[in-house]
């Protein structure tokens, strides 16, 4: 792909474009004045699609509904137990 | 005009939109719906994929409290959040909504470990802090992740994509109780009704209420994303339901045209910024912003009074404000002085300056292109921006919700029809995100988990209501549905009456409706054409102006779906410009400098350090203001 500026505001000449991969982005920046400068950032620590978020974790209690604890609290959050109000 | 098909989806939890807030509340009310075996269904108006503020990524995750100790520094508490947050905010917030997202926040951030977002690690394996509540993050693909794992939760036979909401629906046997909502495709003929127990609007902020400063191409090169248009306030204010705090916009100060945030810059870089001259601007106008002690004397200083700097050493003849990111490479080259490691800490530097803007706003890092500024080299010049509603920012905006049991103040039980966390004042509405008002500093993680908080809630309250089915009639629906789609109906009857259909008399298109609204606030209700500052006298215009608004919303006509969305985003942002500049009217005190000014109400007045909040009587047109008292829990 090939970009430019908003007209209203940028001189003309200059890009950045992009590369992405599956876990990885390139990116291609084109000044101006001919300079080009490149670089490659991470995106993701996992494959694409292999997101469960409810796994690993035990299954919803009803009688849960009444406290304050979300999805995975507190132990998720590497605390004995949720703050409140002293 | 041919006839729209009409889908009815009955659900239990209904859940709109599908930015931050709307893929954590998919993600629990999943969790917590399947073994009651309630059905939860998620619409959004884009692709959920790249959709709300974080659709091109963000380079920080702006709140985190790092409770188990593991970030590199700056360990704190829910306290030493709200007390820092209230600050920010001139001494006014919901304390308790602002400690509730605090203590959930860091669980929402593991969760995004675990489902693959880069997180910056040192060697010991803790986060890295920029700042005291930011972690750094390689954020390009940060919606991608957070949408996937919502779509994993529910299923994408529940999520509706390209639907466009523009009405919530009330329940004909119940009329202040909230019983779905009502909307468009913006790609098929099609209009969708969702009949639901428990909705929760999660639409987002609203941008382009106000006139941005860019008026060509750039016109929707706003922060945050154009696209966020005011759902969320307008539909909750049209169902009845209280809104707070609609006269605190947030004015974000940024890389000039482009928006780039600056955060990381002044955070993780510590960036000097200067005015035009050289001097320091931040801290240099003591005898005019102590007038805004005790809280412009806190560290760290409020963001108003940070703005209100900038704009007083425009006044001054200071401008432009500079970001000497040059000033980086030559602190870099004094402290590190082995040419190798120099060689390392100065590409360091580079990678992640370019980094913040690549991973979020793209067009800052072309505009150093276009202009030819390597920021390891030269400045960048800093403005403020135009003022937008996110209630997740820095500001204040959104709906009057019920707090925690525990946490929320006594005093305002009484303002909820039933005590569920984040139901509005409406039966069976629930907001999150920029719609949960007077709590601010969530940003995108702590609107993740806000989503979260609503979805558990909804959920219970759908289970304790397993009896209520929606009573909505056909006569309603097909009223509604004439409503939606008169545009359209209005462009083919009166069309042909000119030679070119784009100028004519009997009617208006949405792009004009929305220059004539931008017009109004931005010259009346405190936009950046008057440096932020508006009148009691100067919003009476305002008010008479938008009166004539609303009346011409009948007279709005579309050519085609994509315009008939232009034509509700216009629509939805005239609500919420009357609601801010009703509140700024009720507003007597300049209390967020550099957010707006009441130019004849210049101070800071503890007396009137309430919460001022609008709502408005769909069936008899009137509009109220009530005052809530601010009652701290810290």
């Amino acid at each position: 792909m090939d970009v430019r500026g908003y007209a209203d505001f940028m001189p003309l000449g200059a890009a950045s474009t992009p590369l992405r991969g599956s876990e990885d982005i390139m990116w291609t920046i084109t000044f101006r004045d001919g300079r080009i400068k490149r670089f490659k950032y991470p995106t993701r620590t996992t494959p694409e699609g292999s997101i469960k978020p409810l796994e690993g974790f035990s299954e919803a209690k009803v009688a849960d509904l009444a406290n304050q604890f979300l999805l995975g609290e507190p132990d998720i959050m590497g605390v004995k137990e949720l703050p409140t109000k002293k | 005009m041919r006839e729209f098909a009409t889908e009815v989806v009955e659900t239990d939890v209904l859940i709109l939109g599908g930015g931050m807030a709307g893929c954590g509340a998919a993600v629990e009310a999943a969790y917590w719906a399947k073994p009651l075996g309630l059905k939860v269904t998620l619409v959004e108006k884009a692709a959920i994929d790249r959709s709300g503020p974080v659709a091109m990524g963000l380079s920080a995750l702006n709140t985190y409290m790092g409770m188990d100790g593991k970030v590199t520094h700056d360990s704190h508490t829910p306290e030493d959040f709200v007390k820092y947050a209230a600050n920010d905010q001139m001494g006014l917030t919901r304390q308790d909504l602002v400690y509730d997202i605090a203590r959930h926040v860091d669980s929402t951030v593991r969760h995004f470990d675990k489902w693959g977002l880069p997180i910056w690690k040192d060697e010991a394996g803790n986060y890295v802090k920029s700042g005291a509540w930011q972690v750094m993050i390689s954020g390009e693909s940060y919606k991608v992740i957070v949408a996937e794992a919502a779509k994993n939760a529910i299923g994408m036979d529940n999520i509706y994509e390209r639907v466009f909401i523009t009405h919530l629906l009330k329940d004909e046997k119940e009329p202040d109780r909230v019983c779905g909502a009502i909307g468009f495709s913006v790609r098929e003929e099609k209009i969708y009704v969702f009949k639901a127990k428990a909705t929760i609007a999660l639409m987002g902020g609203a941008v382009h209420v106000f006139r941005p400063r860019s008026q060509g191409e750039g016109f929707g090169r706003s922060w945050m994303p154009p696209f966020l248009a005011g759902a969320a306030y307008a539909t909750i204010l049209q169902a009845g339901a209280e809104l707070t705090q609609m006269d605190v916009t947030l004015v974000p100060p940024r890389f000039k045209d482009a928006y780039g945030p600056v955060g990381t810059f002044f955070l993780l870089f510590k960036t000097p910024a200067t005015d035009a001259y050289g001097g320091p601007y931040v801290g240099a106008y003591g005898s005019e912003t102590d007038k805004w002690a005790p809280y412009s004397k806190l560290k760290p200083c409020p963001t108003p009074v940070r703005n209100y700097e900038m704009i007083l050493a425009t006044k001054e003849g200071k401008a432009p404000l500079m970001m000497h990111t040059e000033k980086v490479t030559d602190r870099i080259k004094k402290e590190v002085t082995d040419p190798k490691e120099q060689k390392k800490a100065l590409k360091k530097f580079e990678n992640e300056a370019w980094e913040d803007f690549l991973d979020m706003t793209i067009s800052g890092a072309t505009n150093w292109a276009a202009h030819n500024v390597d920021p390891m080299e030269k400045p960048m010049e800093l403005q403020l921006g135009d003022p937008v509603f996110i209630g997740s920012h820095a500001c204040l905006c959104g709906a009057w919700a019920c707090g925690a049991p525990e946490l929320m103040p006594a005093q305002y039980k009484a303002d909820f029809p039933a005590q569920y966390n984040c139901m509005t004042t409406v039966m069976g509405l629930f907001t999150a995100g920029c719609g949960l008002g007077a709590s601010p500093h969530k940003f995108s993680s702590g609107s993740h988990v806000s989503g979260r908080i609503a979805a558990k809630s909804a959920v219970k309250y759908a289970n304790d209501k397993k009896g209520y089915t929606p009573t909505l009639s056909d006569t309603t629906i097909g009223k509604l549905k004439e409503t939606v789609l008169r545009p359209l109906a209005l462009y083919e009857e009166k069309s042909a009456y000119t030679t070119v259909p784009d100028v004519n008399p009997n009617y208006i298109s949405p792009h004009n409706f929305l220059f004539r609204l931008q017009k109004i606030m931005g010259e009346y209700a405190g936009g950046w054409e008057t440096n932020y500052g508006t009148s009691d006298k100067m919003l009476e215009t305002a008010l008479w102006k938008l009166g004539f608004c609303e009346e011409d919303i009948e007279k709005i006509a579309v050519k085609n779906l994509h315009e008939l969305m232009r034509a509700w985003e216009a629509i939805h942002r005239l609500w919420v410009a009357e609601a801010c500049a009703r509140t700024r009217l009720a507003r007597k005190e300049s209390r967020w400098p550099g957010y707006y000014h009441k130019y004849d109400y210049m101070k800071l007045d503890e007396g009137k350090k309430h919460f001022i909040n609008v709502k408005y009587d769909a069936d008899k047109k009137e509009w109220k203001v009530i005052e809530r008292p601010m009652i701290p829990i810290i």
